[in-house]
């Protein structure tokens, strides 16, 4: 059990150890929901170290009660929120525009180490609806799982599951 | 279906932070670190600066207490003191008479003692009066 893991290695001093263990179980998946959100690879980078930053200073606040994947997947978004704001000063976190805003942010740039046709691919993704785009890039990355997309995006699973198969749909025929 | 499947997961597989994302991240965690033990030092520091200035503050009333007694045993107070002696020693030898010269020696009692006040005030000490060196 992580939870347990991290409280003590907290509680013996070894902050760093439980900010290592974190790092393993969860360092991929906080880059992809920033990456879902912010839609630019040096961005999602920025975030994601930020939110470890975040973690490792709030570690000796962190008890039985909370769950590391909750605890850091709400950090994650609001974190990619902020850096979303922060590229449009006037926008608000209730704005329902924040999320538009990602699609005019800079294009993606996550192509490397890749063939043409995950690129080409990738591309398709990208013109999603925003929220469409998310649950795809997070359910392909997560290897499928819609409950941890799900828990990730702070939405129901049926929600994903709807998402998801409107996104697939929409993919076929863009293709 | 399974092929748009199996390619998007061949797409986003790829997709994973850096390789140095780890030893960046650790590396501003140390920076961090070190610079909370600097701070916590410098919260040390000042906690033993504000105890060393009060522990001055309590000796230097302490020598204010002092000097305000040492004060008190001027000419005037040693007078004073003699004065009450010389009175109750006296006291048993008027004390016949105290019926008779009842008033006039009460008169003379609290003319004393306001001799007194006035002559020991000035060296009393108040304590109000903390900004006095």
């Amino acid at each position: 059990m992580l939870e347990a893991e991290v409280i003590e290695r907290v509680h013996s001093g070894r902050r760093d150890e439980a900010l290592a263990a974190i790092l393993r179980a969860y360092k991929r998946k906080v880059f992809g929901l920033a990456l879902s959100y912010l839609r630019d690879r040096e961005a999602a980078q920025d975030v994601a170290q930020e939110v470890f930053i975040k973690v490792w200073k709030a570690l000796p606040r962190f008890d039985e009660r909370a769950t590391v994947s909750t605890w850091i997947y709400t950090i994650t978004r609001n974190t990619s929120l902020s850096a979303i704001r922060a590229r449009r000063p006037n926008a608000s976190l209730s704005d329902p525009e924040v999320m538009e805003a990602v699609e005019m942010s800079a294009a993606d740039s996550a192509e490397e180490g890749s063939d043409a046709d995950g690129a080409a691919l990738r591309r398709l993704v990208e013109q999603l609806p925003p929220k469409q785009r998310q649950v795809v890039t997070l359910f392909y990355m997560q290897e499928q799982s819609y409950d941890e997309v799900a828990e990730m995006l702070a939405m129901p699973v049926g929600t994903v599951k709807t998402l998801l198969h409107r996104a697939r749909a929409r993919l076929q025929e863009l293709q | 279906m399974n092929t748009l499947d199996d390619r998007l997961s061949r797409a986003f597989r790829a997709v994973d932070v850096p390789a140095d994302f780890e030893t960046r991240l650790l590396a501003r965690v140390h920076a961090l670190g070190r610079d909370g033990s600097q701070s916590q030092e410098e919260r040390a520091m000042s906690a033993r600066r504000r105890a060393q200035e009060s522990y001055e503050r309590g000796g230097q009333e302490l020598r204010r207490w002092q000097r305000a007694a040492f004060r008190m045993l001027t000419l005037d107070s040693v007078a004073g003191l003699t004065l009450i002696i010389v009175l109750l020693l006296a006291l048993p030898r008027l004390a016949p008479q105290i019926g008779i010269l009842g008033p006039t020696l009460l008169v003379a009692v609290l003319a004393v003692a306001v001799a007194l006040y006035f002559s020991l005030s000035p060296s009393i000490p108040s304590p109000l009066s903390r900004g006095e060196g």
